[in-house]
């Protein structure tokens, strides 16, 4: 970029980032509920989910519960979460393509271990005991912030399935953008892609973190690269809250519409061609710090 | 690896080892202090547990560190408890650079082995690592496995937190890792072996690699430049027209390749890595009081307990862990998930590693100070030795082991005990032992030399020699056979032969003496240069002979080397022997002669000139009568082959 004012420098001068947000707004998201109708043939009921934020797209398929494949594998007292996180090729935006074997790439091995942990904080598992529920999630296209889309997807996914949950799982990442005059403005929330690598020298910190909104706990938080203090750490950890429960109101806003819907054809409203619900909503929240 | 190899009878660490009274015993010691309040007195909480080793809620097992420095190398052992056992490995090569879009950094690859050596729920797997060629292995059959998928996750959780600490967290910037830009960088290879899996590997994983990274030095490179290529740039490009064809013709392109090579660190001392910190980590089991099983109205009492072992570890739903370096920085929070935690909790957490990992710290910085200076004074006594050792003697002399005693120690006594001791270093002592011990080296290389000679022990090199040795009795037909040879090896021979005797005792001798000036000297020096190339010297020394049976005509001179320095010492008792052995030698000489002509004679002139000349002059006229028939055979071979000569040319002529 051979222009005297670089993309980042914006942020210093007009609080916006590289893609036209504000520090505290999270991406467009939209969330597609049954985009798989083929999860039956699983055995017993299964449901699905397409989740977008921004450009990052990940597809869920959840299935069960159901008899373990090996006796081996059951626990007596309650069900156990099979979860397998891939990325198709094609996934990877921009010019860091490159061939990754989806059976040991430990990043996305990390992803399903976060994400099978996070499951089971949420799942009433022992409504179920000896039995195994599976959750499988494709990640489409990676924009950064795969692992929130990720957790996303599978959380509706399993609504959709019908599988009792405490809480709607929700995930949001944030970061901080490092050295800056008012740093309360330097906590950026659902980073991207650019946002997440290398920036402007130094290693920027994303926190990926999911919650339960309603009970306000969280399952899991993850952040590498150094923190300065635990002040900045509380700051971050505050902004993914938040982002969070943005993208709370909008996965709830789409399970009551896919709930309206569904009620309508029972009555006779509609056809099975509305099954498939598009949503699309715009959601900007305002963070504190 | 297919797990239906073997059978397990009795898995002591899987979920399913877990009883349920052991469970609920461990979730009642863990949520003891949690019941009792809520959140006003949590801090109090801590205090409360006991677990079943003693420890409170937040306390971390005794840990022992063990360090050892070699050339490009360092290991790490960390004993963490009773229980965990993990050993740390760090090397470095230099490799062309991994990748073309990145050519000024290097490579820090780790790697993560979980065998069944350490616990018996492992499953037998390949090592997990970062580098090209670990990650990219499927798990083929056994990634199914429900166990092994555990293990799967778990090691590569520890690969992934490694990672995440040292190299996003900054501690180790793989641009400082270049050393010629897009040419040559380092290769880092931490390899992280868990030898007994006791609970809370990952933080004993984390320490050992940290200080593996911290102790290990690398070492100084020179490049040398191996070879230059020189390519003509041909116009046979396809891309180039006819315009720039006639440019390219004229180039000459030539590349120095230089391949870099390790310098050893006796000879310069080796560098430690570019560490910008020393992240360490702590990591929780968490134990909630709302489990899936027992499902209580309040959800958000959690235990933490600070260095879970595995029975713990086994009733924890979720983990979480900290890394900090010593200036309290968050190098790396990982949370993942299992069970609920309100956010004052998540902080409360952090705020308690934060104790934990400063004396984490400060043991870690003192074990390294003290291992730097032992291995600093290793490597002071190394180069004292070497000093030494050139000062003592300019043969080649093998230097005994190292007198390291100390150290030795360390390495083998039990590891439980108290490592205070086994890292003192104790420098009064080694001095003096050092000293002696050159110079009882010396002694015993000197006399091994010298016993060697007088016992005989370098017969066999001797027997080679002899039969191209003093004979007496090839004295007389050397001398006959002298007139035949005329060639300068012949004459050189000669005159080595005279140098080994005193050039005073030529009575006689039927040598035809040549002087050779350089060769006077009867120093050992020049005797030892001019041995190279006469392998049939050697022998004057009567001792030659005491070994007969061989006859093989060897290349000995290494050995005739050394026979000459201690030949003055022994003469006598070779000379004895020498009496018995004079029938082998006349029939060695028989089919010497007719073998080597030319090089015999000078031998025998050789072993005329010793200088024992009573005796030996009695030998001589002892083996000139033995000689008899030979001389009469020899000389009958010459007349035969001058009559066929003659025929020849009669033939010829006709």
């Amino acid at each position: 970029m051979g222009s005297s004012i670089r993309r980042t420098d914006l942020l210093a001068l007009s609080n916006l980032r590289n893609d036209g947000r504000k520090p505290g707004e999270i991406r467009r998201m939209r969330v597609q509920m049954g985009a798989n109708t083929n999860t039956g043939d699983g055995g017993g009921v299964g449901g699905s989910a397409l989740v977008d934020m921004g450009l990052t797209s990940a597809l869920a398929t959840v299935r069960g519960p159901m008899a373990c494949a090996r006796r081996s594998d059951e626990l007596p007292d309650r069900a156990m979460v099979d979860v397998s996180v891939k990325a198709v090729p094609f996934a990877p935006s921009g010019g860091d393509r490159r061939v990754t074997n989806p059976n040991t790439d430990r990043r996305l091995v990390e992803m399903t271990h976060l994400l099978k942990r996070a499951l089971e904080a949420t799942i009433l598992l022992q409504l179920y005991p000896k039995s195994r529920i599976q959750v499988q999630v494709v990640i489409l296209a990676d924009d950064g912030g795969r692992l929130s889309a990720a957790i996303n997807a599978a959380s509706v996914a399993l609504i959709d399935a019908g599988i009792p949950v405490k809480d709607i799982l929700c995930s949001c990442s944030a970061g901080y953008a490092g050295s800056g005059v008012n740093t309360d403005e330097k906590t950026l929330v659902d980073l991207n892609r650019q946002e997440e690598s290398s920036f402007a020298g130094q290693n920027a910190v994303c926190l990926p973190c999911a919650m339960l909104p309603q009970r306000g706990t969280v399952v899991m938080a993850q952040c590498e690269a150094r923190l300065p203090d635990f002040d900045t750490m509380d700051r971050v950890l505050g902004a993914a809250m938040d982002g969070c429960r943005a993208v709370f109101d909008i996965i709830q806003a789409a399970i009551r519409e896919r709930a309206s819907i569904l009620l309508g054809m029972r009555r006779g409203h509609g056809t099975p061609a509305t099954n498939v619900l598009k949503f699309d909503q715009v959601l900007i929240a305002y963070t504190n710090g | 690896m297919s797990s239906t190899a073997y059978v397990t009878i009795r898995d002591d660490s899987g979920l399913a080892s877990l009883s349920v009274n052991e469970r609920d015993f461990l979730r009642s010691c863990a949520l003891r202090g949690a019941a009792t309040t809520k959140e006003e007195d949590e801090d109090d909480n801590p205090s409360k547990v006991l677990r079943l080793d003693g420890r409170r809620g937040h306390d971390v097992r005794t840990i022992k560190l063990r360090l050892h420095r070699w050339d490009n190398g360092a290991e790490t052992t960390v004993q963490w408890g009773a229980g965990t056992r993990v050993s740390a490995v760090c090397s470095a090569e230099l490799v062309p650079p991994p990748s073309l879009d990145r050519p000024n950094e290097g490579l820090l690859v780790f790697e993560v082995d979980l065998s069944p050596m350490a616990s018996p729920g492992f499953r037998l797997a390949p090592a997990v690592s970062t580098g090209p060629g670990g990650g990219g292995r499927s798990s083929s059959s056994s990634s199914t496995n429900f166990s092994n998928q555990e293990q799967r996750l778990l090691s590569n959780r520890i690969l992934r937190c490694l990672e995440r600490i040292i190299l996003m967290g900054g501690a180790l910037d793989t641009e400082a890792l270049v050393v010629e830009g897009g040419k040559w960088v380092w290769k880092l290879t931490l390899s992280i072996t868990v030898l007994d899996a006791g609970g809370n590997i990952l933080d004993a994983s984390v320490l050992a690699a940290v200080a593996a990274l911290r102790h290990y030095r690398k070492p100084q490179i020179s490049m040398t430049p191996m070879a230059s290529i020189t390519t003509e740039t041909t116009p046979t490009n396809e891309y180039s027209g006819p315009a720039t064809s006639a440019v390219n013709m004229s180039l000459d392109r030539t590349t120095i390749i230089t391949l870099p090579t390790l310098i050893p660190s006796t000879v310069k001392e080796a560098t430690p890595l570019p560490l910008h910190h020393s992240p360490l980590s702590i990591s929780f089991g968490l134990i909630p009081a709302d489990d899936a099983v027992h499902s209580t109205s309040s959800t958000s009492v959690v235990a933490a307990l600070m260095d879970p072992t595995d029975r713990e570890e086994l009733v924890a739903s979720g983990t979480l862990t900290i890394a900090m370096n010593i200036h309290s920085e968050i190098c790396l929070l990982d949370y993942g998930g299992g069970c609920e935690l309100l956010p004052d909790q998540l902080k409360k957490c952090c705020r308690a590693a934060q104790g934990a990992i400063q004396e984490l710290c400060q043991l870690l910085e003192r074990t390294l100070q003290e291992a730097d200076e032992q291995a600093q004074t290793e490597r002071l006594r190394l180069l004292q030795l070497q000093q030494q050792a050139s000062n003592v003697s300019t043969a080649t002399m093998m230097l005994p082991p190292l007198p390291t005693n100390n150290n030795n120690n360390n390495n083998n006594i039990p590891f439980l005990q108290q490592l205070d001791d086994q890292l003192d270093v104790d420098t009064t002592v080694d001095d003096s032992q050092i000293t002696d011990y050159i110079q009882t080296a010396a002694e015993e290389a000197y006399r091994k030399q010298a016993l060697d000679y007088s016992t005989g022990h370098i017969a066999t090199a001797v027997r080679e020699d002899i039969p191209n040795a003093d004979r007496p009795g090839s004295a007389v037909t050397t001398s006959s056979s002298s007139a035949s040879s005329s060639s300068l090896l012949a004459a050189m021979l000669k005159s080595v032969g005279q140098n080994q005797k005193n050039p005073s005792i030529d009575a006689t001798t039927t040598v035809t003496t040549i002087d050779v000036a350089p060769i006077r000297g009867n120093d050992n020096n020049t005797m030892e240069t001019t041995t190279t190339t006469t392998t049939t010297i050697t022998p004057m020394d009567p001792e030659d002979t005491t070994a007969a049976a061989a006859n093989n005509k060897p290349p000995v001179t290494s050995k005739s080397t050394t026979l000459v320095q201690p030949k003055k010492v022994t003469r006598k008792d070779a000379i004895e022997i020498d009496d018995d052995d004079d029938d082998e030698e006349e029939e060695e000489t028989v089919m010497l002669q007719s073998e080597f002509d030319v090089v015999v004679t000078p031998k025998t002139t050789t072993t005329t000139t010793s200088t024992s000349t009573t005796q030996q002059q009695s030998k001589t006229d002892d083996t000139m009568d033995e000689e008899g028939p030979d001389i009469d055979d020899l000389s009958m071979a010459i007349k035969s082959s001058k009559k066929d000569k003659k025929k020849k040319k009669v033939h010829k002529k006709k």
